[in-house]
């Protein structure tokens, strides 16, 4: 198990690597870029601007910045007699403006190690912003996720025990409309009828706002959840759905469940105790996949609902053109979503055990 | 010899064999496909509506200049929030007084045109790939594989977020970005594909009287696996016209005052009491739209699968 798990995290490396590189290219290609943005002040002279570049590097190689926004600057430049200045360089020339002195020591730690950098709107460290994100949006993504678990698989499990019966029939129709179904709609359309004409939920944000800032515990603002968590998963809630009914038709036709029907069960016992609990297996599968989508869904979700999560700040970042920050959010939903694929995987060598890994 | 059954036409078989059983022609694999088709209904409605659709859509400008006597982009600061039924108007107005109708019609081209040449512009280079990583396979399938997984693990909308930050898309551009983000499912299946085919005989006949890597991938391989691809067009349609509503809605996708279903709807949170309508017709338009798209998709699915007879 330990050496698949290995085998597994070294695959996703090259996987890391490209994320790194594509979103890297991307912000080369930016309009503006970090330079610019640090150097707009009006009153900086040319002379000044270029000493401003080249102190942070804009005139090395190309692959030397991506080394340096990958591993960071610490051990490019380093100050071994503690005076200030730089005294040992790598990489990178020591004195990069050409004033006759050796540059300060490089600070910046790289984002493999979790410095993201300043965010250009918020004048803040990326990573704290992010962080103090995160909750909200695990919040919102567990409990979509936990919702299409519940629903997908009552509803496969039922249809495919009444196969070709009204409820087969329904759910099939309302899993096509609910992936035909534009996100945003979809939310825009219950706000309109919950909360703004009924009245009855809020129509948006994860509490009502409180004079510390911060929201009660989860069970104290359930209203809040509702709207967002249908929305988030109705996507899902279709495809498991379908995949459920698919994997229990399977495991009803199977010979274990001729046996238990041979030997005179419950019609109710052989459904949901010998085939349902089988047809689960492969559903194992569809739990990286899942992640995804509702990574990706909860851009829009907690934009109309004015979540504050990560997606929410995603949408107002490239708004602000807010480099730093959308990289921030892109890689690590990306690793997010590597972690959750190979998560799937060692889970379905768990709950099958006729999976052999090594 | 020559082959006399090929020659003979439908009224000589039935002159020559005697029973009914014998009469029966061969028909080709499409043939059995459209007749299967023809009797299913749904499948033949939402191809109309489909038609319909994109007729209107065509149209738009004739439609909304002779007929209707408006302007999708004029602005009447005095005649806005229109309900519906309104005079001259019979759709209601927007926040800025222009015609509904107009303005759905003549997003209709804008959001059909990039679903339409986006899925195909994904197909053809998810096609092209899969092609020639099922043929080569080796250092070439591990780079594209390798390329495939990377794309794979960023959700899509995130990186549409950042193409859409840095290059600020037109509709072309967007058709192009939509496309570059779109092609690895197809790949994926064509690659399978050419995996299998590339054993067969025919192949190994082709490559023995010693016709090219190029000619064997595009006159014997890509025939073979159009139709596997050409049956998840109409579905791949349906996703990137949600996606492209999805980032129009955002305020990223296409600028106003061109108009699509999706930045139809951006300021829609705030016509909640104003003008419900506005929030109710551009979203059913995609709708109806991308479900249509999908009951095709399944349709020509189950039409053109060899293995259900009927």
């Amino acid at each position: 198990m330990i050496k698949y798990i290995t085998r597994r995290l070294i695959q996703a490396v090259p996987t890391l690597i490209g994320i790194t590189i594509l979103s890297y290219v991307l912000m080369l290609a930016a309009p503006g870029g970090p330079v610019a943005a640090l150097t707009f002040d009006p009153r900086t002279s040319p002379q000044e601007r270029q000493a401003v570049a080249a102190r942070l590097g804009v005139n090395d190689p190309i692959p030397v910045q991506y080394l340096r926004w990958l591993l960071g600057d610490d051990w490019m430049r380093v100050d071994t007699d503690n005076d200030g200045l730089a005294d040992r360089a790598f990489l990178i020339p020591l004195d990069a403006d050409h004033d006759g002195e050796p540059e300060p020591p490089g600070r910046r730690k790289g984002i493999l190690r979790g410095d993201f950098g300043n965010s250009f709107f918020r004048r803040r460290p990326v990573m704290d912003v992010i962080v103090a994100r995160i909750p909200a949006t695990l919040e919102l993504g567990l409990a979509a996720l936990a919702l299409s678990l519940v629903v997908g698989v009552s509803v496969g499990v039922l249809s495919a025990v009444r196969r070709g019966g009204w409820f087969d029939n329904m759910s099939r129709v309302m899993a096509v409309i609910f992936n035909a179904v534009p996100v945003f709609w979809l939310g825009l359309i219950l706000i309109l009828i919950f909360g703004s004409r009924l009245g009855w939920l809020p129509m948006g944000s994860r509490c009502a706002p409180t004079l510390t800032g911060g929201c009660p515990p989860i069970y104290a603002r359930i209203e809040y959840l509702l709207l967002p968590t249908f929305v988030l998963a109705t996507g899902t809630i279709a495809s498991w759905s379908r995949f459920m009914r698919a994997s229990m038709l399977d495991a009803m036709g199977q010979d274990y469940v001729r046996t238990a029907h041979a030997k005179g069960l419950p019609r109710h016992t052989v459904w949901f105790k010998h085939a349902a609990r089988n047809s689960l297996i492969p559903l194992a599968t569809f739990l990286g996949p899942a992640i995804t989508t509702i990574l990706g869904g909860a851009v829009i979700t907690e934009r109309i609902f004015s979540w504050p999560g990560l997606g929410g700040i995603a949408v107002s970042s490239v708004i602000q053109q807010d480099y730093p920050v959308i990289m921030a959010v892109v890689i690590i939903s990306a690793v997010g979503t590597i972690i959750g694929f190979i998560l799937t995987d060692i889970l379905y060598a768990i709950v099958d055990p006729r999976i052999r890994l090594d | 010899m020559i082959d006399r059954t090929q020659s003979l036409d439908t009224a000589e078989i039935k002159k020559l064999a005697k029973t009914q059983q014998d009469q029966r022609v061969g028909r080709s694999l499409t043939q059995l496909a459209l007749a299967r088709l023809k009797r299913d209904r749904l499948t033949l409605i939402a191809i109309g509506i489909i038609i319909i659709l994109s007729l209107l859509s065509l149209g738009a400008g004739l439609i909304t200049n002779v007929i209707l006597h408006v302007d999708p982009n004029r602005t009447n600061p005095n005649n806005t929030f229109q309900p519906i039924g309104s005079e001259n108007h019979i759709l209601g107005t927007d926040e800025l007084g222009r015609d509904q109708l107009a303005r759905l019609l003549h997003a209709g081209r804008v959001s059909l045109g990039i679903g339409f040449s986006s899925a195909i512009l994904s197909l053809a280079i998810g096609l092209t790939l899969g092609v020639i990583t099922g043929y080569y396979g080796g250092t070439v399938d591990d780079i594209i594989n390798w390329i495939i997984t990377t794309l794979n693990s960023i959700p899509a909308l995130f990186l549409l977020l950042i193409v859409a930050a840095v290059l600020s898309p037109g509709p072309t551009t967007l058709v192009i970005v939509l496309a570059f983000l779109s092609w690895t499912g197809t790949t994926r299946l064509v690659r399978g594909e050419t995996f299998s085919i590339r054993e067969r005989e025919y192949i190994l006949s082709a490559r023995a009287i010693g016709a090219s890597p190029w000619h064997i991938m595009f006159n014997h391989i890509v025939p073979n696996v159009l139709s596997v691809t050409i049956v998840t067009l109409a579905i791949s349609i349906g996703n990137l016209i949600l996606v492209e509503s999805a980032l129009s809605f955002l305020g990223l996708g296409v600028q106003p005052p061109t108009a699509t279903w999706g930045n139809m709807l951006t300021r829609a949170q705030s016509f909640f009491n104003t003008g419900p309508h506005l929030v109710f017709f551009p979203g059913i338009m995609i709708v109806v739209t991308v479900l249509c798209l999908y009951v095709i998709g399944d349709g020509l699915r189950d039409a053109f699968d060899p293995t259900l007879k009927d």
